[in-house]
């Protein structure tokens, strides 16, 4: 049989407000980015772990602008590093600057020179600016003073990882959003056999969501069996399993 | 439009995170026969270049149904300034009583690339609300704050170069604006500008490039206040140096008033030339130093008047005493207080409340001036071992370095004395009352135990 192929149309979620899985940690800060921070503080700090979804609210924030026809200048230090502190010129022209992973450039001082120059124009233009990094501000090693006190300008807010049971309900949320359900035996199945982080669980829905595209079936436990096998190598399962 | 269009079907191939970073960037703007697609930097330019352009070319060929379509990569921006009112909120739910100001962009001091019409050019960069009136006077700061308002109101002060210095985030560029306002207040026709070390730099070599530095001198030298903050950022910067150091000279010969700030004394700056560092002596040197609780205090309340709440009084001491490393981490607290409390629709605020509000930044700060880590850091400063910190040692070359680890863990942690003298290897309650009281009497009558304590409050609260 003839297998069907997957367009990556479909796995398209994209990052915005609603593909954001809301833990009761992080309600509080999802209310105040959906009223715009911007309403409350000259410029916001979100940190916390890797993975913990901070990249996906800053380019969601960076949505808010494009979808009003406004145009936002998003930095992801993590790779732009690289390219030295020219890829901040012009960025004070856009409605909304958003500086991602700035752990990348914590301890450059021409690094931190520039990015305390960006905090005084932004302020200086009521510019609204949106940074984050993996470590609280409050710990972070700056070799300016100037720059570490500029941090802490107007918020910061700690974006709590998805954990332990909340995992796997964000799993069955994020099949929910794809368009499909994941059943009770099938969680169970997952919950036995997988760590709960959230790393596994995607990487588990994405398989699971492609097989079941590919071959046309719908997701049971023996269906997850056959995939999960199949992919033994490339998930871990639990200790002991 | 097009652009759009584009765009949509490039989201269907490319990530994400990078049409967010380098397609998003560009401002587009559609003409005859071809699409411009303007970059904010030549980084930004490249990339596109050299990893998105055929994609884009082959869209917008399809899209317009014409082949001879062209797309064009230049350097540039026709974006229009930010709008006056940020995005509304998605939802409505909260009638918030206007916390941001429209925003009006502030003009800029000097342009290097295009020539501006002479008023434009004088504008100032002055924050309005940034006055005497909302500066809240303490003893940390009450000659630092007499010291800016003589100077704001009398332009024949002696107190010219007023000096002004001190830690990060403590009121510096607060009083430097007030004085600029009060000036214009005073003076409606004075040509004053605020303006950031290190921007003078930058527009100074953007004049050399643009061969505009006539211009740039003139600018300067004809101002009738001069107001330089982060001076600092002089250092090793020769030409600049030597360039402010000829329009220092300029404006002081004219009696012209130059205040400067930095985070130390001059003599201390490094970097910066000698003469330069000698004339900033000349006038007056003053010193802001960290508020006090009762100061910090009357920060917060002033701020909360201002943003139309009514701060219990256990509230805003328990604020007010976790919150001590400057004022914008203080305001910063409050602001995130404010927040919570309209986004909750909540009118009165109290302990448990607040201490929600705050509670990743309260971990995070008992995290960082725990006792055991001042018992390090202060070990590590006097260059002892952290036994001797619970030794029974009474050797002054250890003893006093112990008191001021006990007076540091008093006043930067919650715990009672009873608590502290355990943490000090089992010491009674009254021996760490007696180290408290030593080393406040220390700090007044010995500059240089003054000195390291402050050296040690920074480390462990920064």
């Amino acid at each position: 049989m003839k297998q069907q192929l997957t367009l990556n149309v479909g796995m398209r979620e994209g990052h915005r407000f609603s593909s954001f899985f809301v833990t009761p940690e992080n309600a509080e800060l999802l209310g105040i980015l959906k009223n715009g921070f911007e309403h409350e503080f000259p410029q916001i700090f979100l940190w916390g772990e890797a993975q913990a979804g901070k990249s996906h609210l800053l380019q969601a924030y960076c949505e808010r602008y494009y979808q009003r026809g406004l145009m936002a200048a998003y930095v992801p230090l993590g790779s732009c590093a690289q390219y030295g502190i020219r890829v901040l010129a012009g960025v004070e022209g856009k409605h909304l600057v958003a500086v991602d992973e700035l752990d990348a450039v914590i301890g450059q001082r021409d690094w931190e020179v520039a990015l305390m120059n960006l905090i005084n124009s932004c302020r200086a233009n009521h510019q609204p600016l949106i940074m984050a990094a993996r470590m609280n501000p409050r710990e972070m090693t700056c070799v300016l003073p100037d720059f570490s006190s500029r941090l802490l300008w107007g918020a910061d807010y700690r974006v709590h990882p998805v954990q332990g049971a909340q995992c796997l309900q964000a799993m069955a949320w994020r099949a929910h959003q794809r368009g499909f359900e994941l059943s009770e035996q099938v969680m169970k199945y997952i919950e036995r056999h997988y760590p709960q982080n959230m790393t596994t669980l995607m990487a588990v829905l994405d398989r699971l969501d492609t097989a079941s595209l590919t071959k046309g079936r719908k997701i049971t436990r023996e269906f997850i069996r056959e995939v999960m096998q199949k992919n033994a190598n490339a998930l871990p399962l639990k200790q002991g399993d | 439009m097009l652009w759009q269009q584009c765009l949509q079907q490039l989201e269907q191939e490319v990530p994400d995170s990078e049409i967010n970073t380098w397609l998003r960037a560009l401002h587009a703007v559609e003409k005859r026969q071809a699409l411009y697609l303007l970059a904010p930097n030549t980084i930004v330019l490249q990339q596109v270049h050299e990893h998105y352009l055929p994609r884009i070319l082959f869209h917008a060929r399809i899209l317009t149904g014409d082949n001879e379509f062209d797309v064009l990569l230049q350097i540039g921006s026709s974006v229009p300034a930010p709008p006056p009112v940020s995005p509304q909120p998605l939802t409505n739910q909260h009638q918030h009583p206007s916390p941001t100001p429209p925003a009006q962009p502030y003009s800029k001091a000097w342009n290097p690339t295009q020539p501006a019409p002479v008023s434009e050019r004088f504008a100032n960069a002055l924050n309005p609300r940034m006055t005497f009136a909302n500066f809240v006077e303490g003893k940390s700061n009450q000659l630092a704050c007499a010291a800016s308002q003589q100077v704001g109101d009398h332009a024949d002060t002696t107190y010219n170069p007023l000096f002004i210095y001190g830690g990060v985030g403590l009121g510096k560029t607060h009083l430097m604006h007030a004085i600029g306002n009060r000036i214009l207040e005073r003076e409606p026709g004075a040509r004053v500008i605020y303006v950031y070390a290190e921007r003078f730099v930058n527009d100074m070599i953007s004049a050399i490039r643009n061969s505009r530095m006539e211009e740039f001198k003139q600018h300067y030298r004809s101002l009738d206040a001069l107001l330089i903050d982060d001076i600092q950022f002089f250092a090793g910067k020769d030409r600049s140096m030597e360039e402010f150091f000829h329009t220092f000279n300029a404006l002081l010969e004219g009696q012209k008033r130059i205040i400067l700030a930095s985070d130390k004394f001059p003599r201390d700056l490094d970097g910066i030339e000698d003469r330069l560092k000698t004339r900033f002596n000349w006038g007056l040197t003053v010193q802001i130093e960290s508020p006090d609780l009762e100061t910090r205090v009357a920060i917060l309340r002033k701020k909360a008047e201002d943003a139309g709440l009514r701060l219990p009084n256990d509230v805003s001491f328990f604020i007010g005493k976790r919150f001590h490393s400057n004022i914008r981490d203080l305001e910063g607290a409050l602001q995130r207080v404010i927040a919570s409390m309209r986004l909750k629709c909540i009118t009165q605020v109290t302990m448990d409340f607040v201490q929600n509000a705050l509670r990743d930044q309260l971990a995070s700060q008992d995290k960082m001036v725990s006792m055991a880590n001042i018992k390090k850091v202060v070990a590590q400063y006097y260059n002892i071992r952290i036994t001797d910190m619970d030794a029974k040692s009474r050797n002054r070359s250890v003893a006093r370095p112990r008191q001021i680890a006990m007076a540091l863990s008093k006043e930067l942690t919650n715990h009672s004395l009873p608590e502290i003298g355990d943490e000090f290897g089992g010491r009674d309650h009254t021996t760490v009352l007696h180290a408290c009281r030593k080393v406040a009497e220390l700090r007044e009558s010995d500059p240089k135990l003054e000195e390291e304590f402050r050296i040690l409050f920074r480390t462990l609260t920064s």
